[in-house]
């Protein structure tokens, strides 16, 4: 009789314990990765060109950033728009704010803070950075983070700009897939990976103490699909055949008129 | 006249025919062609100057596509006939079929287009052929 509640009891731990990894495994997942579409390649000067549909194929996300992230109220909204290309990743961060254009946000920066997996210990950043925002100065930065101490790389890696338009602003981040840094200072980002990615915000250039407001997702980066050239146009295809043979037809005829005519020449003489 | 002369005027009428039907193969041709290089340009599509969703437009502008490609085949019926008659043979049915069916395919893209123009050949035709049996 002991013996079989020692068993229970035994199944019982199992059975619980496994329940348990199971929702500790899910929180750890903070969220369902995001999937970036496959799409043309922008142009990164934070200039959203409609007229060329630039960035019309790209995964757009209503998104927020938070003073605090345990109690998430009053956050910043922001659009929040990823793609990739063949070779790179792509985000996109706009948003809009009263007086942008004013001195209190001439060292405004924002930033993607980057972890190897999905658990959010970020050791990559890429930032861009404004000197001065009403004349529009910034600088592209790549940071790798090591305790929390943000250092900057030996090599920039990736690209960013930034450009206002009226009070919204928009960023741009582009940085490429599959290239390994040997320095290991930035995250590699490899095909079918899913990262934690953090969008940061602040109003003075130190790092990561000028962070103000942030939020965490984690991105999957997809295989590149193969896009085929597109078909040659049928209807220039069968107007060329039609109208082709035709055109051969006539040219055949034309030099069959030459020789009559020297033909004719001779016969005449 | 003496047999000479009759025959040196002889002659000269052939000289002179042949002349003729040599500048009518050439100019023929040429006609032939300019009205093929604008069956291009409204048979392909390339041109689109009516507004097809109206129907007098489209009605006119099967006309016109349909006129261009019988202009053509007369043409070159007419040239290829002199050249035929050029080289003393007469033109044969192969060489009828093979202009009719180089005509008819340029209204490839619009069955009505096609289906006039198969009609206008075949009254082109009937009307050369009682040409010639009178």
């Amino acid at each position: 009789m002991k013996r079989q509640t020692n068993k229970i009891l035994i199944l019982t731990m199992i059975i619980l314990i496994t329940f348990s990894s199971i929702t500790l495994i899910q929180n750890a997942r903070c969220s369902t990765p995001l999937i970036p579409t496959i799409g043309s390649t922008p142009v990164i000067d934070g200039v959203i060109d409609l007229q060329n549909d630039e960035w019309g194929s790209a995964s757009k996300y209503d998104f927020n950033l938070y003073q605090n992230l345990s109690s998430p109220e009053n956050g910043l909204p922001i659009d929040l728009w990823i793609m990739q290309d063949q070779t790179s990743f792509f985000i996109s961060i706009q948003f809009e704010l009263d007086q942008h254009g004013s001195s209190e946000y001439d060292e405004e920066f924002v930033g993607i803070l980057i972890s190897k997996d999905e658990l959010g210990d970020y050791s990559d950043a890429r930032l861009i950075q404004f000197s001065n925002m009403s004349t529009e100065e910034f600088q592209y930065l790549d940071y790798y983070i090591n305790n929390s101490v943000f250092f900057l790389d030996d090599v920039s890696n990736g690209e960013g700009a930034a450009a206002l338009d009226g009070n919204k602003i928009a960023y741009e981040f582009g940085t490429p897939i599959e290239i390994d840094d040997e320095s290991a200072q930035d995250v590699w980002f490899q095909h079918k990976f899913t990262y934690n990615i953090s969008i940061v915000f602040g109003k003075s250039a130190s790092y990561p103490e000028g962070i103000l407001i942030e939020n965490n997702t984690l991105i999957e980066i997809q295989f590149p699909i193969y896009i085929p050239p597109p078909p040659p146009n049928p209807k220039l295809l069968i107007n060329t055949i039609i109208f082709g043979a035709v055109g051969i037809f006539f040219i055949y005829y034309v030099i069959s008129i030459r020789k009559i005519k020297d033909k004719v020449k001779r016969l005449r003489s | 006249m003496s047999k000479i002369k009759k025959e040196n005027q002889i002659k000269r009428s052939n000289v002179n025919d042949d002349k003729f039907a040599f500048k009518s193969v050439i100019r023929s041709a040429v006609l032939g062609g300019i009205f093929f290089i604008v069956s291009i340009l409204f048979n392909s599509e390339i041109l689109e100057i009516f507004d097809t969703s109206i129907l007098l437009w489209n009605i006119i502008d099967s006309i016109i596509k349909v006129v261009f490609i019988l202009l053509f085949f007369i043409f070159m019926i007419i040239s290829m006939g002199n050249y035929k008659e050029l080289t003393g043979k007469p033109l044969n049915f192969k060489d009828i079929l093979l202009l009719s069916v180089l005509s008819l395919i340029q209204a490839f893209w619009n069955p009505i287009v096609l289906t006039f123009t198969f009609a206008g050949l075949l009254i082109l035709l009937a009307y050369l052929y009682l040409l010639q049996d009178n």
